[in-house]
């Protein structure tokens, strides 16, 4: 008797164990929006409660234990943000020392403590507008200090670190290497864009929720392609696409043999043949960001006040979400 | 005194800079490479092509659709092809008025 | 508004002044009240505009719309692009079919056609390799240029029929055009060479240095004949007919300046289409030109531009090819960062098949950048030409005409300092008064209103 108490309260343990064990692998969309950042479980596409910001959300950077996600918003504020506290704990702003900086691209250093960010800047000086070289600093995520910085041509708005060979890419006109190893920072290449007449819009990527790949559409004359920036192994690769696509937002499939792409409409993309093989037109218009499930079985489509889910396989429908602020751009966080 | 007489642009660069001088749209004209004044397309000059022009033959032409999908995207940060407020500088706490334009467009000022 | 001066430079022209925006390449002429302001005014680096008297802060605001007086701190001076060697599509190779020749001129910088070499013939198979080269490393370039050179290169007509035959193919293969130019001294000219010429479409230049006094002290055959009559007899067959541009590329030596204008002007009775003068480049010290000489090759191209000036006046072109060059470039504005196109775009290519930046500095090993079947090495290129270029900057920063010059010919500082032990800069007072006489030239034809004609030689040079 006594040992089957001990057995049921056993197995009771192991069941609270387990059930403590699903809750803790969440796994959540963030909606960066309009003076807030809206939340879904992707478990249930249901939405959690609302994380209140300062701003409009721009960019995002999760720290490597999960804990915190870093958020630009308006182009000046960096919010910290406790994921488990659903809160801003702590906002840094990038206009101080009488210049107004304005963050494009935003990436975390390995350290933690410091982000990789990219900034265009400004000044008044008796009525008259100054404007600074673009720049591409490292800050410290207490003060937003400069650590150390370089400067960049203009056009830069997105920015992906690798931390294997340390290396920042920002793309920009063209996508250019900084080496950040040593003391300073300093140029490692260019991988030329302009010359070539491709157009790149790298506003909708993420390269954390796509195996360390920023996927960034372009366009060449009439022809649409992806750029890949391999943040583990470095390497920058151009696919063009045969059929015609307009899309902003570009995102693999986990097993990187398929891409899903978006503007107007949600396009399959086969990487071998290059081609587009399949597509549905999003009914409630245009979209921006595109981001899928973890095991890649539903994709998620950012348009104005709606997110539209789709099952991967068949395109169809699964759930259309309302939400109560615009937005740009969905993030993926799995806990 | 008429500053034309004074100084008279000679070569090609400088009429392009007394355009520059002129203003914000004769700018855009003294930069394109030609022709007509064109519009540009796209969410700045730098993405000039490809995103932001519907190829479609639906409204609204070279926009997203519908418009408001935009709107405060470009509020923000952007390119739009029409008045709207201007999130980095002249309206800075656009959204606690509005951060839903379709709910929100009455309350913006 | 405090504001400080842009790098200009002044030109006094009639009823005042033309100002030359250093950096942006832009021309404007400004009137005499202006330019006094102007003059009371830039002797200080920055002004406070709302403290300048009223009269005067309206010419002020005036400059300050031309860019000439900008905010204080902004950025103004253009950076110098660092350039990616190897995403410039090859766009010009200069194909060196003979490194021989029958001339034995006094100032022959190949030195005899070898380039200091044994004599040596391209392989016909070479010459459409490197034409091969050329069409394949050209990226999205829709015309591209070969010129054939030498030496002679009419004493290898070989590769000459063959390099032109593969552009031929090639061109209809690639969907692109091939234009092909050739060099020769004209002495071995016939009538089969000839009509070869006339039906390719090749544009030829050849080496002509005026009257036959002048050409014959300079340009002997090898047994110390002058080859003036040779030349000449040749030319009426050439010009018969011709489907392309004849041009006479003149070389002179400083004792031959002060009769530039009479050289001009026999080619053109001679019937040649274009004339491009240059003065002799100082292969040995003896042809480095006093400061007499100097001022007599000035005397001689400022005298054709007036004349130039004229016929322009009635919508006519006179075809000094130099003066064109020059005017079509400010009349758009252009600015350069680099002297010429060397290693960017353009390669010159020797007998066995290497690469060099610069069909001048053939021959010397240092200037070799790579071989047809290893295809040019953009990092070689990126030594060869900091090795041409280095230090100039600083010197190159506080003058007026950096913008327009960018250094000068590589292989003439090659010569002046590295060869003759010279100081850099030895020619640049002598380019700066022939920009600042092209400059006058300009000013003049625009405010005779000229603008048609201007926009016609505008359309020469393509950036």
């Amino acid at each position: 008797m006594t040992n089957r108490i001990l057995f049921m309260v056993g197995l009771m343990a192991l069941c609270l164990l387990s059930g403590a064990g699903q809750s803790e692998a969440k796994e959540l969309i963030f909606n960066l929006g309009y003076g807030k950042i809206q939340v879904i479980d992707v478990s249930t596409d249901e939405l959690l409660p609302d994380i209140e910001i300062k701003g409009w959300g721009r960019e995002a950077s999760f720290s490597a234990d999960k804990k915190f996600m870093y958020v630009t918003a308006s182009r000046h504020l960096i919010h910290k943000i406790d994921i488990a506290q659903n809160r801003v704990v702590k906002t840094i702003d990038m206009h101080y020392g009488g210049w107004q900086r304005f963050v494009f691209g935003m990436d975390l250093a390995e350290d933690g403590k410091t982000a990789y960010v990219h900034f265009f800047s400004r000044k008044t000086d008796r009525g008259e507008v100054v404007v600074g070289q673009p720049t591409v600093a490292q800050i410290d995520l207490e003060s937003g200090k400069i650590l150390r910085s370089i400067e960049v041509p203009f056009g830069v708005c997105y920015l992906a670190y690798a931390k294997n060979s340390q290396t920042i890419y920002a793309v920009g006109l063209d996508v250019y290497l900084i080496d950040v190893s040593g003391k300073e920072m300093k140029t490692a290449g260019i991988h030329s864009m302009f010359d070539k007449k491709m157009n790149i819009l790298p506003l909708f990527s993420y390269a954390a929720e796509n195996n360390g790949v920023a996927l960034l559409p372009y366009w060449i004359g009439e022809a649409p392609g992806l750029l890949s920036i391999d943040t583990n192994t470095g390497k920058i690769t151009e696919t063009p696409i045969k059929n015609p696509m307009m899309v902003y937002g570009a995102l693999y499939s986990p097993d990187m043999k398929k891409a899903y792409a978006n503007m107007d409409e949600l396009y399959v993309i086969d990487l071998a043949s290059q081609t587009i093989t399949n597509t549905e037109v999003v009914p409630t218009g245009t979209t921006f960001s595109v981001m899928t499930s973890a095991d890649g079985k539903k994709i998620y489509l950012q348009g104005g006040p709606t997110i539209t889910i789709y099952d991967a396989e068949s395109l169809k429908i699964v759930k259309t979400l309302e939400m109560s602020t615009d937005g740009m751009l969905l993030r993926r966080l799995t806990l | 005194m008429d500053k034309k007489k004074r100084i008279e642009a000679l070569n090609e660069k400088a009429h392009a800079i007394e355009a520059l001088a002129g203003g914000e749209m004769k700018s855009v004209e003294a930069l394109e490479e030609g022709g007509m004044l064109k519009m540009p397309v796209g969410c700045t000059s730098i993405y000039d092509t490809g995103w932001e022009t519907n190829p479609r033959a639906t409204n609204p032409v070279g926009n997203c659709q519908p418009s408001s999908h935009d709107y405060l995207g470009c509020a923000g940060d952007c390119w739009w092809p029409a008045q709207n407020p201007d999130g980095m500088t002249n309206y800075l706490d656009l959204e606690l008025t509005c951060s839903s334009i379709i709910r929100d467009w009455r309350d913006i000022k | 508004m405090l504001c400080e001066w842009i790098d200009h430079q002044l030109f006094a022209v009639k009823d005042g002044a033309v100002l030359f925006g250093v950096d942006q390449g832009s021309l404007f002429f400004i009137d005499e009240l202006t330019r006094d302001a102007l003059s009371r005014w830039n002797i200080r680096p920055t002004l406070e505009l709302d403290d300048v008297p009223m009269a005067d802060r309206e010419i002020l605001e005036g400059l300050r719309d031309a860019r000439f007086l900008a905010p204080s701190g902004a950025r103004h001076r253009l950076e110098t692009p660092e350039f990616d060697i190897a995403a410039i599509p090859l766009s010009t190779m200069v194909l060196e079919v003979a490194q021989d020749c029958n001339l034995a001129c006094s100032y022959c910088y190949a030195q005899g056609g070898s380039y200091g070499r044994a004599v040596r013939l391209l392989e016909p198979e070479t010459a459409r390799q490197a034409v091969r080269k050329l069409v394949d490393d050209s990226g999205d370039k829709e015309t591209v240029t070969l010129v054939i050179f030498g030496g002679e290169p009419l004493l290898n007509m070989a590769a000459v029929t063959a390099a032109v035959e593969e552009a031929h193919n090639l061109s209809r293969e690639k969907g692109k055009r091939v234009f092909v130019s050739l060099t020769t001294n004209g002495t071995l000219l016939n009538p089969d060479i000839i009509e070869f010429l006339h039906q390719k479409r090749i544009a030829v230049a050849v080496s002509l240095d005026g009257p036959a006094d002048l050409h014959d002290a300079n340009r002997p055959d090898l047994n110390g004949y002058g080859s003036y009559t040779t030349i000449t007899g040749n030319l009426t067959g050439l010009l018969q007919g011709a489907t392309a541009a004849v041009a006479a590329r003149v070389t002179l030596t400083p004792e031959q300046w002060p009769r530039i204008e009479e050289v001009f002007f026999h080619l053109l009775e001679l019937g040649f289409h274009e004339v491009g003068i240059a003065p002799v480049s100082p292969v040995r010290r003896e042809l480095l030109p006093n400061a007499e000489q100097e001022e007599a090759l000035l005397q001689g191209f400022s005298a054709l531009s007036r004349i130039f000036l004229k016929a322009a006046q009635a919508n006519r072109l006179l075809p000094f090819t130099n003066l064109i060059d020059l005017l079509a470039r400010l009349h758009l504005g252009q600015t350069k960062s680099v002297s010429c196109g060397a290693g960017y775009g353009y390669l010159a290519v020797d007998t066995e098949g290497g690469f060099y930046v610069c069909h001048r500095l053939v021959g010397d090993e240092s200037f070799r950048v790579g071989t047809l079947d290893e295809g040019a090495d953009p990092a070689e290129i990126r030594r060869a030409l900091d090795s041409l270029t280095c230090g100039k900057q600083e010197m190159c920063s506080s003058c007026w005409a950096r913008t327009l010059c960018s250094g000068g010919c590589h292989y003439e500082n090659h010569l002046r300092e590295n060869q003759l032990g010279l100081a850099p800069g030895g020619s640049c007072d002598f380019i700066r008064r022939w920009f600042q006489l092209g400059i006058e030239v300009y000013a003049e034809l625009r405010r005779s209103g000229a603008d048609e004609f201007l926009q016609r030689l505008g359309k020469r040079v393509k950036c």
